[in-house]
C-alpha cells in the first residue's frame, strides 16, 4: 500500500481530510495501511450518515405528504315528498249494486264500467243489466280517484288474489246462510291490466269499479256486504 | 492511531447538505392547496313515484346535466362542489378520494343511500395540480338515489368525506 492509496482516499472523500503521517518506514508503511482503514471507516461513516439524512428526509417528506391530507365533509340533502293520493268518491264510495227486487228464481246484475280506448279509467253505470228480469235501482260503480302532482300511468289488479268473493249478509251472517258471489271485477272495471290509466299531473284520473253479481235462487232478503283488496300499480 | 476527524471545509460540507435535506423537508410540509369553496350536494325536492326511481346527479359530466329521473319530479336539484387553488408558489399535486356511498338520515331515523359518488363526482384518484396563479380548480360532486317508493317523507341529510391528499 502506498501513499497514493492514501491521496485517493482523501480525494475520494472530500469532506474529511486524513493527516498524513510519516511514510518512508516499514513502520510508516504500517500505519498507512491503517490510515487507509480508517480512511474506509470514515468514509463508510460519512455514507451512512448522509445515507441516513436521505432516508430521513425521504421518511419525513412523506409523512409530510400524509399529514398534509384533510377530509372536507361536503353536506348532501334530500327532501322526499310523495303527492299521490288515492280516494274514493261519489255519491257512494264503494261498488254498490243499489237495491235489486230479485226474480225468486235468482239473478246475475252486472254494472259494466269496464274500460276502453277512449275512457281507460272506464265509464260511469247507466243501467245495471239483469238476466231474468230483477228491477235494480241505484246501483252504481265505484269511483277510485288518482291525484299526483307528477304524470302516472295506473293499472290496477282487481280482487287481489283471486277471482271472486262473497258478499254475505250484514246483519246476520251465520244465520242467513245465502251468498252473493261477486266477480269479473277486472273485465267490468277501468284501469284493468288490459288498458291502464294515463294521469296527468295536477288532474285526477277517475277509475271505475263495477262487477257481476250472482244472486241464488231463494234469496233472503237482506244486505250483503264484502270486502276485496285491490292493487293499484304505478308504471 | 487517533480517529480522523472531518476538517472544517467537510463540516461545513456535510452541514449544508443536511440544511439541504432539511430545506426539503420544509418545503414540502408547506406545499398544499386551500378549499376556497363548498356547496353541498342537493337533490331538491323529489316528488316521489309510487313504484320508486333512481334520481341521478352525474357530476362526473361538464356541464353538469340536470339531475335525472325517470319517473318522479325532482326540483332544485344541483351537484357539489370543491374548489381547490393553491396556496404556496410551488407546483401542489392532488389526490381527491371519493368514497362509494354515504347515507342520509331523516329525523324519524328513515334512511336513504347515496350511492356511486365516486362514479358520478369529479374525484381524481391520480391527482391534480394546482399552480398558484392558475384558475382555482373545480371539483363537481354527485352521486345517485334509488328509491323503491315506500319511503319515509321528509328531509334527509348526511356527510360526504373527500379526501384531499396533498403531495
Amino acid at each position: 500500500m502506498s501513499t497514493d492509496n492514501l491521496e485517493y482516499g482523501t480525494r475520494t472523500n472530500p469532506m474529511c481530510r486524513q493527516n498524513k503521517n510519516g511514510s518512508s518506514s516499514k513502520g510508516t508503511r504500517t500505519t498507512t495501511i491503517r490510515q487507509e482503514e480508517n480512511m474506509k471507516k470514515t468514509w463508510k461513516s460519512s455514507v451512512l450518515l448522509i445515507g441516513t439524512a436521505m432516508l430521513g428526509a425521504v421518511a419525513l417528506s412523506g409523512t409530510n405528504a400524509m399529514a398534509a391530507g384533510e377530509i372536507t365533509e361536503i353536506p348532501a340533502t334530500a327532501v322526499l315528498t310523495q303527492s299521490v293520493v288515492e280516494s274514493l268518491a261519489g255519491t257512494a264510495p264503494k261498488v254498490d249494486f243499489g237495491s235489486i227486487d230479485i226474480n225468486p228464481a235468482g239473478d246475475v246484475i252486472t254494472m259494466d264500467c269496464k274500460a276502453t280506448v277512449g275512457n281507460p279509467g272506464g265509464t260511469a253505470l247507466v243501467t245495471a243489466g239483469v238476466t231474468k228480469g230483477s228491477v235494480v235501482t241505484g246501483a252504481e260503480c265505484a269511483e277510485l280517484v288518482i291525484t299526483a302532482a307528477n304524470n302516472l300511468t295506473v293499472q290496477v289488479d282487481y280482487i287481489t288474489g283471486g277471482t271472486s268473493i262473497n258478499l254475505v249478509d250484514s246483519i246476520d251472517p251465520v244465520g242467513n246462510t245465502t251468498v252473493l258471489v261477486l266477480s269479473d271485477v277486472d273485465a267490468l272495471s277501468g284501469a284493468n291490466a288490459a288498458i291502464p290509466l294515463p294521469v296527468v299531473g295536477g288532474s285526477p284520473g277517475t277509475i271505475y269499479v263495477g262487477g257481476k253479481l250472482t244472486v241464488p235462487p231463494g234469496a233472503k232478503t237482506a244486505t250483503y256486504i264484502g270486502d276485496y283488496p285491490i292493487t293499484v300499480n304505478y308504471l | 492511531m487517533p480517529a480522523p476527524r472531518c476538517s472544517p471545509l467537510g463540516r461545513l460540507l456535510l452541514l449544508g447538505m443536511m440544511q439541504l435535506f432539511l430545506q426539503f423537508v420544509t418545503t414540502s410540509a408547506s406545499l398544499a392547496g386551500v378549499v376556497i369553496q363548498e356547496t353541498p350536494i342537493a337533490f331538491g325536492t323529489i316528488d316521489l313515484h309510487p313504484s320508486g326511481d333512481t334520481i341521478v346527479i352525474a357530476a362526473e359530466f361538464d356541464p353538469v346535466p340536470s339531475p335525472s329521473a325517470t319517473r318522479s319530479v325532482v326540483t332544485g336539484a344541483h351537484s357539489g362542489l370543491i374548489t381547490l387553488a393553491a396556496s404556496s408558489t410551488e407546483e401542489v399535486h392532488v389526490d381527491i378520494s371519493c368514497p362509494d356511498s354515504v347515507i342520509l338520515s331523516q329525523a324519524g331515523g328513515a334512511q336513504l343511500t347515496l350511492r356511486d359518488i365516486h362514479k358520478h363526482s369529479q374525484c381524481n384518484d391520480s391527482g391534480i395540480v394546482l399552480l398558484q396563479g392558475d384558475p382555482p380548480v373545480r371539483i363537481r360532486l354527485g352521486g345517485e338515489l334509488v328509491l323503491r317508493g315506500r319511503e319515509t317523507s321528509g328531509d334527509y341529510s348526511g356527510a360526504v368525506p373527500i379526501l384531499l391528499n396533498y403531495e
